[in-house]
C-alpha cells in the first residue's frame, strides 16, 4: 500500500538563537473517522528499525480501515521536546479531509520512549485524542509534568512497558493522580526498551492491540 | 579533504572536532566508536570523559569511573561545567599538567541557546587550549546554522567532519562541499587549512549538487567523439561555427559534476558581466549538442540562471530552432606562450 510524503519545516527561536527543524511524515490516507499517529522516540525515523512503523501503518489500515500518519521525531533541544508532536497535530488538523476525508475524526495515538513522554504531557491540550498507547514511556524527561498532563487528559491511556526497562518502576509510582486511576498498565515479560528479540512481534501488534482490538 | 567513517577514524592526533549532519547521518556512531576506543585503550586514571548528554539517551550506561562529572543532562549546568573546564584548559596547558587526558564531548547546541556568547567563548578557550592541556573535544549537532554555530566557534575547531548536511547554505558555512554522496556512516573530513586561508577567510565551494545530477567520480569520463571530432577540425577536414545555444538544448556528456569554488565562479561572473564568459565546445547529436570539454563553465551557466550559453559547435547540425549561428570557421590549435628563456 502506498503512502504520501510530506515535510514540515519551521523554526524554533530561544535567547536569539535559531533553530531551522523539520520532520518527515508519511501518511496513509483512509476515508474513516479514525487517524492513528505514530510517534517514535528521540531521533526515531518515520519508518522504524525494521521499517517497523510501516508494517503497524499498513496492518492497522488493511485491518480497520483507518487512516495512519507515520512521523519522524528528530532531537531539537532539550528546550523543544515537543515541538515536532505540535507541528505534526497542526498539520493533522489542517489536512483531515486529505487524511480520513472527514471534518470530525477522533486521533489514537502509539508512542515510545521520549515520543511517548511528550504525548503525555500535551495530549491533554488536544480534545481530538481519545486515546493513547505509551510504550517505555521515558520517565526522566520531565516526570512532574507528565503526571501532571496524564491526569489532565480526558482519554484512555494504556502504558505498555517492558519489565526490563529502566522506567518500570516510576510507571508504576504514577498509576495515580490525585487518587484517580490515569493509566492502564501494562507490563511485557522479558521485554527491554527497544523490544529487543522476540518482543519485536509484540510491540508491531501493540496498535492492534491496546488502541483498537475487541478490549480496549 | 579526506572521507573516514566509524571503522577508519582515530581523532588521535588533532585535539578537536565540530561534527555536523543530519539525523541518522552517524553522529553519535562515530562519536561512540571513539568513546569505545579510548575507554578500551586507556584506564580510568589515564583518561576522563566530560559527557554533555541533553538528549539523555546516549551515555546512561557509561562506566562511572571514567567519567570527570556525571553525565551532564541540565543545559544551565553544562554550562557552568563548561566555564569550568575552560579555566582548567588555561590551568592546565599552563602548568604542562597532561594526565589524565580529559574528552569532552558535547551532543547538541541546548546550551548556546541558553547562553551563546557564554558557550563560544568556553568553547573557543578549551580548544585554544587543548593541545597543550592534553584535552580533546568534540562537539556533534545536527543543526549547523550560522545561527546556531557561529564563524568564530567553527575557526577554533582542528577538525570540521561533515555527514549528510541538510543544506548547500550548511555546507557553505562548515567551508565543505555540499554533497548527498551516499553512505549515510561516512563523513567528509576537512583540517582548518583545507577550510581557511592563510589570512583566516573561509574557501567557499559554489555547489552545484542542488541541480539534482548525480556525481559521477573525481575526474569526468572522457568523450572520445569530441576528441576525435576535435581531431578533424584542428586538421580543417571539418568546420566550426560559433553559436548562441538555448541552454537547455545542451546536454552534459555525462552526470559528472565539478566541485567550483568561490574564485573560480568569481571568475566566471566577471567574465561573463564583460560579455566573454567561456566557450563551450559542443556537437550535435540526436537533437541535442553534447557538452563535454568543460563542466565548469557549463554549471556555471546553469548556476547563473542564463537561458543562453555561447557555444563552439564542432562540424554539422541539424538543430534550428532556439540557437543561432555564426559563420563557419577553421579552428586552429590553440596558441601556447613560451616563456623566452634568455
Amino acid at each position: 500500500m502506498s503512502s504520501k510524503e510530506h515535510n514540515l519545516r519551521w523554526k524554533e527561536t530561544m535567547n536569539g538563537v535559531t533553530v531551522d527543524c523539520d520532520t518527515e511524515l508519511r501518511i496513509h490516507p483512509a476515508k474513516s473517522k479514525i487517524i492513528l499517529l505514530l510517534v517514535p522516540g528521540v531521533d526515531g525515523t518515520v519508518d522504524g528499525y525494521g521499517n517497523k512503523y510501516i508494517t503497524i501503518a499498513e496492518s492497522i489500515r488493511k485491518k480497520y480501515g483507518v487512516a495512519v500518519v507515520r512521523m519522524a521525531n528528530p532531537f531539537i533541544t532539550s528546550f523543544h521536546w515537543d515541538s515536532n508532536l505540535r507541528h505534526v497535530l497542526e498539520f493533522i488538523e489542517a489536512n483531515k479531509q486529505d487524511i480520513c476525508d472527514n471534518d470530525s475524526y477522533e486521533l489514537r495515538i502509539q508512542g515510545h520512549s521520549a515520543g511517548a513522554s511528550v504525548l503525555a504531557m500535551i495530549a491533554h491540550e488536544f480534545p481530538v485524542i481519545h486515546r493513547l498507547l505509551l510504550i517505555n514511556i521515558a520517565m526522566q524527561l520531565q516526570p512532574e509534568d507528565i503526571v501532571e498532563g496524564l491526569g489532565k487528559f480526558k482519554g484512555k491511556t494504556t502504558v505498555l512497558i517492558g519489565d526490563s526497562d529502566p522506567s518500570i518502576e516510576e510507571v508504576h509510582n504514577i498509576q495515580f493522580f490525585n487518587d484517580r486511576v490515569i493509566m492502564n498498565i501494562e507490563v511485557a515479560r522479558n521485554t527491554d526498551h527497544y523490544f529487543s528479540g522476540d518482543s519485536f512481534k509484540l510491540f508491531l501488534e501493540a496498535a492492534d492491540t491496546y488502541l483498537f482490538g475487541e478490549n480496549t | 579533504m579526506n572521507i573516514t567513517n566509524a571503522d577508519y577514524f582515530t581523532f588521535n592526533v588533532d585535539s578537536s572536532l565540530f561534527i555536523a549532519g543530519q539525523t541518522g547521518s552517524g553522529k553519535s556512531y562515530l562519536v561512540h566508536s571513539i568513546i569505545n576506543r579510548k575507554q578500551s585503550a586507556l584506564r580510568p586514571d589515564e583518561i576522563k570523559f566530560v559527557l554533555f548528554d541533553l538528549k539523555q539517551v546516549e551515555f546512561g550506561d557509561t562506566n562511572p569511573e571514567y567519567l570527570l562529572y556525571d553525565v551532564v543532562i541540565d543545559p544551565d549546568e553544562g554550562l557552568n561545567k563548561l566555564d569550568e573546564l575552560a579555566d582548567l584548559s588555561i590551568e592546565r596547558a599552563n602548568n604542562h599538567i597532561k594526565k589524565p587526558m580529559i574528552f569532552i564531548y558535547i551532543e547538541e547546541c541546548d546550551m548556546a541557546c541558553v547562553d551563546q556568547k557564554r558557550f563560544d567563548k568556553a568553547i573557543i578557550t578549551i580548544n585554544k587550549h587543548a593541545f597543550r592541556a592534553n584535552m580533546k573535544l568534540v562537539y556533534s549537532t545536527s543543526r549547523p546554522t550560522p545561527d546556531v554555530v557561529s564563524t568564530d566557534i567553527l575557526n577554533s575547531f582542528d577538525l570540521v567532519a561533515a555527514g549528510k548536511l541538510a543544506s548547500v547554505i550548511d555546507a557553505n558555512h562548515l567551508c565543505v562541499p555540499f554533497s548527498d554522496w551516499g553512505d549515510k556512516y561516512s563523513f567528509i573530513l576537512a583540517q582548518k587549512d583545507e577550510r581557511y586561508k592563510p589570512d583566516g577567510t573561509p574557501i567557499e565551494f559554489v555547489n552545484v549538487s542542488d541541480l539534482n545530477i548525480q556525481f559521477g567520480g573525481d575526474y569526468p569520463p572522457q568523450d572520445k567523439h569530441l576528441t576525435a571530432l576535435l581531431g578533424k577540425a584542428y586538421n580543417n577536414e571539418i568546420k566550426c561555427r560559433k553559436a548562441i545555444v538555448n541552454i537547455d538544448l545542451i546536454k552534459p556528456f555525462s552526470n559528472y559534476k565539478p566541485k567550483i569554488t568561490k574564485d573560480y565562479a568569481t571568475q566566471f561572473i566577471e567574465r561573463y558581466q564583460q560579455n566573454s564568459p567561456p566557450e563551450l565546445y559542443v556537437y550535435e547529436k540526436d537533437g541535442k549538442f553534447i557538452m563535454s570539454d568543460d563542466y565548469f563553465a557549463y554549471y556555471m551557466y546553469k548556476e547563473v540562471e542564463v537561458t543562453v550559453a555561447i557555444c563552439v559547435v564542432i562540424g554539422a547540425s541539424k538543430i534550428t530552432e532556439d540557437v543561432e549561428y555564426g559563420p563557419w570557421f577553421n579552428l586552429s590549435l590553440p596558441n601556447l606562450e613560451v616563456p623566452d628563456k634568455k
